[in-house]
Order: C-alpha cells, then structure tokens, then sequence
C-alpha cells in the first residue's frame, strides 16, 4: 500500500495510498446510516458506478492495473451510471444547441465521465490539491442539490467530511496518506455525477437565473479542466503520448517555483474560487455566454502569466 | 361569552340543509345558486339560500355503477359534471337528472386515490395507487372512442403519487406531499418535493424541497388531508384541527391561518361555491347529516406565525452560499493553524533527519542528543551527559565532548535548516543545572514506521 518514491514524486516521505479507501467506506457508512435514520438516497445505479470505479481504483492501488483495462472499466462505471436516467441531455445554449438525440447523449456524457474522472486523478500529484478542489465543488454545488433534492444532499456533507478527515493526514508529515487512486477515481465519478445533474435538463437548478448550466460546470471544475488540457496538448506537442505521466503540470510548476505543497494547493484553491466568482458575477450582470465566457478566458490568461508563467 | 359567539357562529352557518342517506355525493353543478347531492335514491338540488328539493333519477342509475356513491370522484368540466369510478376506467355524467355511462372502459382499478381534473378540452387522472404500486401515469378521456388513454410524459416524473395536493396554474399542475410506496415491502415513504408538470408538453420537473414545516404538519394532523384552489391560491387543511394552511406558489410562501369558521368540521366532501365552502357535518346524535356553508370570504385574516417559503429557493441558496464560504473559510484557518503546527516537524530515524521529504545523515549519537527531545522539550544536562560518559574516560573528558558535538550539531541544522534547534539555558528550578530547550518552533518526532 505504500506509495512507491520515483523520480516525479513530489513526497519523499512514507505514505500509504490508503486515502480513497478510508473515504469510499467513511462514506459507505455514513449512506446506511443516512438511509435507516433519514431520507438519504441517491439513485441506485449512481450508487453501483460508484461502488465499481471505487473498487477499479483499489485494483489499481493494490495490483497497478494497466491503463486500457482501466479506461475500459471506467468506460464501463460511466454506462452504468447512465442507467440512473441522469445525464447530459442538452446541451443549454452552447453553439445554438439545445436539446441533443439520446445517442448523442449517451455518448458525450460518457466521454465527460472519462474526462472529469482522469482530471480528477491527474491533478492528485501534490498534497491537498485533488482534497480541496474536490471540497470546493462540492460545497459550491451543495448549494443548488439542497434546493433541489433533499434526500441527495446528504451525500455532499458524508463526502466532504471525510473529505476534511482525510486532509489532516494527508498533510501530516508522519502519518501520511495519498488519495490513491481509489479517491481520486470515486471523487471524479460522484462530481461527474453531480454535474450530468446540473446538466439534465429535467432538473431544476436554481442557479440558473444567474448563470448559464454548461458556464457553471466549467467554472466549478476549471482547474482540473485547464490543467488536464494543457498537459495533454503539451505531451502531444512533443510528440508523446497524452496519457504519459510527468511533471508537466501546473501544480508541479508551482512546486518547481518554490511554494510548498500547502502554499500551492491553497493557491491553486483560492484562484479557482475567484475564478467561479468571476464567471458567476459576469454572467449575471451580461447574461451572455460568449462575452461571459471570453472575460472567463481572459481571466484565466491574467492568472496563468502572474503566477504559472 | 361563549353564547354569544356560538349564537354569532350558529347565524353566520345558519344556512343547513340535512339528508337521511348515509351515501352521498356531493357535486357543483352547473349553477351558481344550487348545488347537487347524489344519492342511490335520487338526487337533492339545494339551493344556496336554503331550500332543499329531491327528486327522483329520470333514468335509471347503470348497473355499472356499483360503488357506493361517496367514492366516486366528480369533476365539472365545460359545464358538465362527470362522476368516476374508484380506481378509474368507468365515467359517467349526471345532466337532466340522470346518470348515465359514457365509456367503453372497465374498471381499472389502477388509480385509487388518484387526482381527477381537467384542463383545455380533456379530462386526466394522474398518480394513484393500484396493483400494489403507487402510479405516477396519466391517462386522458378520449371522447371519440370512449376509452382511457395513457399520456406519455418526459422528464424527472415522480416515483408514485398517492394522496398528494395538487394545484393547478395556468398551464402547470403542481403536486406535493404525497407518499409512494415501495414494491418489495410495501412501505410507504413521504415524498418532500415539489413537481410541477407542463400540461401542454406533459413534461415533469422537480422544483425542490418543500417547507420541511409541511412534513411536520402532515404527522401532527391524523385527519383526512382537503385541498382547493382559492383566490389563485393553494388552501389545505386537515379534517381534525381548526387550522389551515395558504401556499402562494408564485410568490412561493407558505403560511399558517386559524380556521374561525371551522370548516374543518365538515367531512372530507365538500364543494367551493360563490366563495363558500359547502360540506356535509353530522349529528353523532340524530345521526342526521346536515350541509353547512362556510364564507371563505376573509378566511386569511387570523394568521398563525409569519409566512415563510412554500419550497426552498433564492433565500435558502443564498443562506447556504454563505454558509459555504464561511465554511471553507473555517476550514482554510483549522488547515493552515495545523500546517503551521506541522511545518517544522523533523523526524528522525536511526541515521537521518528530515522534513517535507528532504533527509539529512547525521552520526549516531546526533540522533540520540535528539531523540532526546522527542520525549521532552527540555532536556536537563545530567541525562545528554549519560550519552557522553565512559568509563574508561574522565568526567571532563565527557564534557568537552558534549559541548562539542552539541555546537557541531547546532550548527549543521542551521545550516541545513536555517533554524536554530536547541538553546542552553539555565534550569528554572536549580541555577546551578544546565537545560537544553527545544526551539519552541520545532518539533520532533522519531520515525517508527518500518
């Protein structure tokens, strides 16, 4: 179970891998409870693509499974999580579309379960970082399922404490524990759940008043979004292939200048917050998706050149 | 007192009409001044001013019709009153004094408790219970064929919908409170969200989280739950308690009033006409049922408590945004308070020091002097001198060697650190003894993983 030290690790120190285990169980307890005490419930079939990534990722923390077999598998959870009758059917606006053909459906929120699941797991590389954007989400996104489902808020307190549990040792220089894979992959597999909520058009989101849903999605997820992306356009660029792990990323960069693990997860944390009040405070002033979107951009621009440049 | 408010109460109700039949239907009608009672019998027209007429079917009733009359569900749709079978499936009108069949159906038994309304040219029956399930369907009269159609509807439709309050706005029909009932076990379980359904598209969209109040309400009262649309508003009450509730569901706020007419008293039947409600109550004495009308008029004028949301919205997201950046904000202090409790953690083990992953070697009896200061903060100089006696060696001899190998090591972490680790200074308690004092920055730990 212990995370083994290679060139690109960015820990010296003894730690377990043992993080997502604690969490998928934290949590798996906390749901019976919820459900024989109160109203929690969440659609059974979310429930089981949850139960299988979390298990696909303590076989890769345990065995290291190869990465087809696990794109396989994930590729498996995400059409599992679709039975939930949850997922992107429309497209809000973006390009002129709105309501999309079923297959296209199908097929695009399995592709976004693949993406947000893999950003989520690319960006666990230093301490707190993967924790804490994870915290944010959910905590931004608490706000609209409280309005609109009260048996499935429930999951985002039971989530983000042991969330907050596991934070302390993560950053413990003793007792130290990754995420691992198994957190990683159940964190991005319930946030992509959460977002083909959001983006189900069947769904009332309060939020959207204020901003567009696809905006929205972005903004709460655009570190791991961003960061993904340009790691792979890089890998490519330089003719390797995107899937390949190194040290290109953002967070490594912040690490590479100097700040700490805790300096650069907060750092990353706090400009990714102003950034969904960025978006958030444009869209409802401009209601525009484009213009919103190009300040978001500029935004981003200003915040790469100050501090990852 | 008491008197006088009953004399008060007995004249504002003065209107009363009574009926011997145990079953009866009460119906609208077409009129505004009278009103329908169904018996088996025949049928009442009763005046709202007072005057009570039987007569008797023109027809016969179908020998279809063989519930009795109290568990048929009327509706006045386009000035013609349909009465439905329990469960849904056979439709019959009551026009001219007669009733008669106008489906080709059969009794469905596939919506018990379901709601009966209509909206534009159609008639629908929605949610209800049957064949150990509760339903969420539709179905539609069609008068051209005289059967029951199923509608299909799109969207996050509700499990089961049984003994719900619906409400009717425009183009949405709003439901709530209502129970859907498992499969397997058959256990029932209150739904506390609000669904509305788009009539002209037929697509279902959950609004959200009622007033947790409304859950409340629904376990205090034990009485059979009533519901109608007044003044554009939502009224429900309770058969057992002078007490009602106004929901506002554009304005979406939800408010408590104190039934002073007390229509509560009237049975689950009634009827609202010319802003009165019109039910039946019965004399546990005579055992006599007489219809009592009750002026709704300014039934809003003794509220119970302030208003507050009918279903969770702006307020409550708002509430729970700043909840949320309070929390992230506490969560970023406890965080930060412990990391800087961490940051100058040293652990050392049988060779090195290190921290945040960067190690050090050090001698071995560098290790000791600190482990030292892995038990206590302060070290006296008795117990760093029990690392440096020998027997073979003098006293002085062990001495010097502290002193030395304490300055080397000092100096070494401070160059390798850029903090200074231990202070010599005098012991509180005897002057004459020498302490070796921890930076109060640091802290050290021995690693004993293995």
């Amino acid at each position: 179970m212990y995370d083994p030290i290679v060139s690109r690790s960015s820990h010296k120190e003894k730690a377990t891998r043992s993080g997502g285990m604690a969490l998928f169980f934290t949590f798996c307890i906390c749901y019976g409870l919820g459900k024989a005490i109160y109203s929690m419930s969440v659609d059974l079939y979310a429930l089981i693509a949850w139960i299988f990534i979390a298990l696909t990722g303590m076989a890769d923390d345990f065995f290291s499974i190869k990465y087809r077999e696990k794109f396989f598998l994930q590729v498996f959870a995400a059409i599992i999580l679709l039975q939930s009758g949850i997922y992107i059917d429309s497209f809000h606006g973006v390009f002129g579309i709105n309501e999309i053909p079923i297959w296209a459906s199908y097929i695009i929120s399995v592709f976004v379960f693949i993406v947000i699941v893999n950003a989520f797991n690319l960006i666990d590389g230093i301490d707190g970082l993967s924790a804490l954007l994870s915290i944010k989400f959910f905590l931004l996104v608490a706000g609209i399922i409280t309005i609109s489902s009260k048996e499935m808020f429930l999951v985002i307190p039971s989530i983000v404490g042991g969330i907050t549990g596991f934070l302390f040792f993560n950053f413990s220089p003793v007792k130290k524990i990754f995420l691992g894979d198994t957190g990683a992959l159940l964190l991005g597999s319930v946030i992509a759940f959460f977002i083909f909520y959001i983006l189900d058009s069947d769904n009332y989101i309060i939020t959207d008043n204020y901003v567009s849903r696809p905006l929205m999605v972005i903004l709460l997820i655009i570190y791991p979004l961003t960061d993904t992306l340009r790691a792979s356009l890089i890998r490519m660029y330089k003719g390797k292939s995107p899937f390949l792990a190194d040290r290109v990323h953002l967070h490594h960069r912040l690490i590479d200048k100097g700040y700490s693990h805790w300096g650069a997860s907060t750092l990353i944390l706090g400009l990714s917050i102003t950034v969904v009040m960025v978006g958030v405070f444009a869209s409802s002033l401009l209601m525009s998706l484009t213009i919103c979107s190009l300040i978001v951009f500029i935004y981003l621009t200003i915040v790469y050149f100050i501090f990852f440049n | 007192m008491k008197n006088l408010i009953f004399l008060l109460l007995f004249s504002w109700i003065s209107f009363c009409q009574t009926i011997e039949n145990e079953d009866f239907l009460i119906i609208e009608g077409e009129s505004l001044k009278y009103f329908y009672i169904l018996t088996e019998d025949g049928y009442y027209i009763s005046e709202l001013e007072g005057k009570n007429t039987f007569k008797e079917y023109s027809k016969e009733i179908p020998k279809s019709l063989n519930a009795p009359f109290s568990t048929l569900i009327p509706l006045l749709h386009n000035s013609q009153t349909y009465l439905l079978y329990p469960g849904g499936g056979l439709l019959y009108t009551f026009s001219d004094g007669s009733i008669n069949r106008v489906d080709r159906s059969f009794p469905h038994r596939n919506q018990y408790g379901a709601h009966f309304f209509s909206y534009k040219e159609n008639i629908f029956l929605i949610g209800g219970y049957g064949y150990w399930q509760t339903k969420s369907i539709i179905t539609k009269f069609n008068f051209n064929s005289g059967d029951w159609e199923l509608v299909n509807t799109k969207g996050q439709d509700p499990v089961g919908i049984d003994r719900g309050t619906y409400f009717i706005d425009n183009n949405k029909l709003y439901v709530f409170d209502f129970m859907s009932r498992e499969i397997n076990t058959q256990k029932e379980k209150r739904n506390e969200n609000l669904y509305v359904l788009d009539l002209d598209s037929f697509e279902w969209k959950k609004l959200g989280v009622i007033n947790d109040n409304i859950e409340l309400i629904n376990i205090k009262n034990k009485g059979v739950k009533r519901f109608f649309k007044f003044e554009d508003k939502l009224i429900f009450s309770y058969s057992d308690t002078p007490e009602f509730f106004v929901v506002d569901i554009d304005n979406n706020s939800f408010e408590s009033f104190r039934d002073e007419m007390l229509f509560y008293k009237s049975n689950s039947q009634f009827i609202i006409k010319n802003n009165n409600l019109i039910g039946p109550i019965k004399n546990t004495l005579t055992g006599e049922t007489a219809f009592e009308k009750f002026d709704l008029t300014n039934i809003t004028n003794y509220p119970i408590g302030e208003a507050s949301y009918f279903f969770r919205d702006k307020e409550e997201f708002f509430q729970y945004v700043y909840f949320a950046l309070f929390f992230i904000t506490v969560l970023i202090i406890v965080l930060s308070t412990y990391h800087k409790m961490i940051e100058q953690t040293y652990i050392i083990d049988e060779k090195s020091i290190s921290i945040s992953g960067v190690s050090h070697q050090l001698s071995p009896i560098e290790i000791s002097i600190l482990s030292l200061f892995t038990k206590n903060r302060n070290v006296l100089n008795a117990e760093l001198m029990e690392l440096f006696i020998r027997d073979d060696k003098t006293k002085d001899y062990a001495v010097k060697r502290k002193n030395k190998t304490i300055v080397n090591l000092e100096a070494k972490l401070f160059k390798l650190f850029n903090i200074d680790f231990i202070d010599k200074k005098k012991s509180k308690g005897d002057s004459r003894q020498l302490t070796y004092a921890l930076n109060k920055k640091i802290r050290i730990i021995e690693d004993i993983n293995e």
